[in-house]
């Protein structure tokens, strides 16, 4: 009924339209229908198995850039901070008392422990001579140096 | 072609591994001849035709374990042909040819010098008329006036309303009645 209606409307509209045969005026080349499942065939069986390979390398592809993000954001969030922590040393003073009881040894310990690290620039010229306590006395002497004035010195 | 397997039939062999691709060479000689003819109507051109339509067979192939059977087979393969030869269109125009008038001229040299073409001057004339139309509006007139299709049959293939596709199949009658009753047309 829909389409009595439809083609009442068409040859009302397009009478022209209406009274062409419908017929297919394309011609099909020879043989075509007879290759075509074949060829469709060989497309797909050719697809199916190159498929594998390319679904581990577009895997490959999507995921290696993944990991390398993910590496790296847990190497930076377990990192060392830019700025070192410094150690705080607690250093008690002696007290007098306790200075009273060292000996001569234990002191000379003490004070070169104590001593400021040497300025580096300053010792570019220095020697460092390893003398005996006579070639010390000697020097001195040689020195004219008052030891009196040497020993209370600050 | 000795047996025709009913939609069933392939749909159950084709879930079959070892059926598989027998299922689908029955599926590819059952359609085949309808979907040339659709792709056809809108390519012009043989060679391109055959590309459009193995594509067709192929996301087919990619997609029928995913068809429901809820929907007619051949209604699904319709839409994928149909999907197929306005992509090729639209690649055309994208592509060498830049615009429409450009892809008409070439749509019907193609005609002009095809041998693959038997019909009189009149059913040339109306092809070159069809032609003419935009892409979509050629395609909703090729299922209605050669394909016979339903309305709601060509709204499930385009996505497109029924009233719309009436609209369209209107005007189209319209512009291809004047087109082949002008008295003085060259092309």
């Amino acid at each position: 009924m829909e389409h009595l209606n439809e083609a009442d409307e068409l040859k009302r509209r397009a009478p022209v339209l209406f009274g062409l045969p419908k017929a297919d005026p394309f011609v099909v080349p020879d043989g075509f229908f007879d290759r075509f499942p074949h060829e469709v065939q060989v497309l797909v069986v050719a697809r199916t198995n190159s498929r594998p390979t390319w679904n581990l390398w577009r895997r490959m592809a999507i995921a290696l850039p993944a990991i390398a993000i993910i590496a790296g954001g847990i190497w930076w969030m377990q990192r060392a901070p830019l700025t070192p922590t410094i150690a705080q040393v607690e250093v008690t003073p002696l007290t007098n008392a306790e200075l009273d009881n060292l000996d001569d040894a234990e002191m000379r310990v003490l004070v070169e422990e104590s001593a400021p690290a040497p300025d580096a620039s300053a010792d570019l010229g220095a020697v460092d001579l390893q003398l005996n306590d006579d070639e010390v006395l000697a020097y001195l002497d040689n020195e004219h140096a008052d030891l009196t004035e040497l020993i209370t010195q600050e | 072609m000795s047996e025709e397997l009913s939609d069933e039939e392939i749909l159950s062999l084709f879930r079959k591994e070892e059926s598989r691709h027998y299922a689908f060479n029955m599926l590819v000689r059952k359609y085949q001849r309808r979907l040339y003819s659709t792709v056809r109507r809108m390519v012009t051109d043989p060679d391109e035709t055959k590309d459009v339509l193995q594509n067709t067979f192929i996301k087919a192939w990619n997609g029928l374990d995913r068809f429901r059977e809820d929907s007619q087979l051949f209604s699904w393969l319709y839409r994928i042909a149909h999907n197929e030869s306005i992509t090729h269109l639209n690649k055309m125009k994208r592509g060498l040819f830049t615009n429409d008038a450009l892809v008409l001229d070439r749509l019907t040299t193609t005609l002009d010098n095809s041998e693959h073409f038997s019909g009189d001057a009149i059913l040339k004339k109306l092809q070159k008329a069809v032609m003419r139309l935009p892409t979509k509006q050629r395609a909703v007139f090729n299922m209605k006036y050669f394909d016979e299709m339903k309305y709601e049959e060509m709204s499930a293939v385009t996505g497109t309303s029924v009233g719309a596709l009436k609209a369209s199949y209107h005007i189209a009658t319209k512009k291809i009645e004047n087109w082949i009753t002008a008295p003085d047309q060259t092309k």
